[in-house]
């Protein structure tokens, strides 16, 4: 039974609001005040829906189509301009980056990156990793973080994050000598 | 005998002007004092009566209509006195202070969705969830009685009608006979329409509905959904046409995508969703879970529960000033899952 709720929870449990439903929320809205309450519902459900689904990357392209952008029970999905104008409004406000120049994808921070920091500082202290050295690919996928918030963290946050505990003084991140195994090392807060 | 003018006759006259006028002094008097103690009587009766049929004053509202009706035709007003003997007698001041809270927590809540303008039903309906199922019931002439209360404040509340329904106006505007058309025009067929049926129901030049319909949109009456995506992948063509332009462009001319539809949130949103799915022939696509209404009544809190809890805690605590109340309903908007009548829960197998 436990599986099963698990298996409903991976389905999809996720809430959508009634907007989300009502076709005319697809089409940008000619009228300024219309339009902003508009862009602030979809940013909202935007941000909700990639916490509660752990998605990271949110692309903007028609040939992707994020499922979250396209409604097939009324038929409705979002012109590739709106979806940049909603993830450029989640950059603007912190919550997202751009994964290009060309705007094809973001990266959504449903946890702002010194939050991030601050799990995985907590993470390192709590598998007693101070003064040690952990790997990158460790802290995504490694035995260590299965079942943390932690898990399937994407690549860029994460390095963003350490990037964030080294300002602090909580963290050094190191290139392997291969270039491509990066290691994280904690340091024990005085 | 011929009665001469004179002295005497004048003083004559006179005295008997005021005897007659003593007299009906005195009747008067008389009749005034029965009156009042008529009245005293009547007051003390009803008073009694609503002492006596107190609870089923509070509990049924139909019984409560009628009371209403009955202190109108006497020419008594239970709700005009905030302190005295009706107050305290009845609770009515609490009571629709509290079901306006409600109704103005419902408009608010939905504001962002319908611009303004509810439908008395669907509020209904929302308060009644508000409320929780322990709580009294309460009718729309309540509701009714409350947002009269209201419209006191000057806020802008207020009921208007408009095609045999009636609606809960939330903003300060009067709407335009033309608005007042296309609503109960987008209320007979199912929630939106097109260019082609605005014209041809309302048989109206051109410019005029246009001008109409531009009005509605800045007021946030009417929103426009061009379709995207409905002839397979969006093309950036019709996305262009959208971009910044306010009014003039956007809606005028709707070149790129020629079915562009009209929708009016004000009529019930659900079924007219519902209503497009059948017509569309999306019916048996499946559709994702919605949120509920109630949902977003408790603060913070989810599920029915919650509803109810926070539904007593208004019963509980009349003390609580309905702006903090309503401000912190606002505050809590976050998901703004509101606007509908019911739960949809139609998921895909």
């Amino acid at each position: 039974m436990e599986a099963q709720a698990q298996q409903a929870e991976k389905e999809d449990d996720f809430i959508y609001p009634i907007f989300y439903q009502y076709p005319p929320y697809f089409t940008l809205q000619p009228v300024k005040e219309t339009q902003q309450k508009q862009r602030l519902l979809w940013k909202d459900l935007i941000l909700r829906y990639c916490r509660h689904h752990r998605v990271f990357v949110v692309s903007a392209e028609d040939a992707e189509d994020f499922p979250l952008f396209h409604n097939p029970a009324i038929n409705r999905r979002l012109t590739r301009e709106f979806k940049v104008l909603l993830l450029d409004d989640l950059v603007r406000q912190g919550s997202a980056l751009w994964s290009d120049r060309a705007q094809r994808a973001a990266l959504v921070l449903w946890r702002a990156i010194p939050e991030w920091a601050e799990l995985i500082y907590r993470w390192a202290r709590g598998c007693g990793f101070e003064d040690s050295v952990v790997t990158v690919d460790e802290m995504q996928s490694g035995m260590y973080v299965t079942g943390t918030e932690l898990e399937g963290l994407h690549r860029e946050v994460l390095v963003r994050a350490v990037r964030n505990l080294e300002q602090q003084g909580k963290a050094k991140l190191f290139k392997g000598a291969l270039g491509d195994d990066e290691g994280v090392k904690f340091f024990t807060q005085a | 005998m011929r009665r001469r003018p004179g002295l005497q006759g004048l003083a004559r006259d006179k005295a008997a002007r005021d005897q007659f006028k003593a007299v009906g002094d005195q009747v008067n008097a008389t009749k005034l004092e029965a009156m009042k103690a008529l009245m005293r009587h009547f007051q003390a009766s009803l008073q009694e009566f609503a002492l006596k049929h107190r609870q089923d004053i509070r509990r049924d509202p139909v019984f409560r209509a009628q009371f209403h009706a009955m202190c109108a035709n006497i020419g008594v007003d239970p709700l005009s006195s905030n302190k005295g003997t009706w107050n305290k007698l009845l609770g009515f001041g609490d009571f629709y202070y509290e079901l306006g809270v409600q109704v103005v927590e419902a408009c608010i809540t939905a504001r962002p969705f319908t611009g303004g303008l509810m439908e008395l039903g669907l509020v209904h309906k929302y308060v009644q969830r508000r409320r929780g199922a322990a709580a009294d019931p309460v009718s729309e002439d309540d509701l009714v009685r409350a947002i009269e209360r209201l419209a006191g404040l000057g806020s802008g509340f207020g009921l208007v009608k408009i095609g045999g329904k009636q609606f809960v106006r939330s903003v300060p505007t009067e709407l335009s006979t033309d608005s007042n058309t296309l609503i109960e025009l987008a209320q007979r067929l199912g929630g939106y329409f097109s260019l082609a049926d605005a014209l041809s129901n309302t048989r109206w030049q051109e410019e005029r509905l246009r001008d109409a319909l531009a009005a509605m949109a800045r007021e946030g009456l009417l929103l426009i959904d061009d379709q995207p995506g409905a002839g397979g992948p969006a093309s950036s063509a019709a996305a262009a046409a959208v971009a910044p332009s306010p009014l003039a462009a956007g809606l005028a001319a709707p070149s790129s995508s020629p079915q562009r539809l009209y929708w009016v949130p004000a009529v019930a949103v659900l079924p007219a969703i519902e209503h497009y799915r059948q017509a569309e022939g999306l019916a048996a696509v499946p559709s994702v879970r919605l949120a509920d209404m109630a949902g977003v009544a408790p603060l913070g809190g989810g599920g029915g529960g919650g509803a109810a809890a926070a539904a007593a805690e208004v019963q509980g605590a009349p003390g609580v000033r309905a702006e903090e109340q309503v401000a912190a309903v606002v505050a809590g908007l976050g998901g703004l899952d509101l606007v509908g009548g019911h739960v949809v829960e139609r998921r895909g197998s």
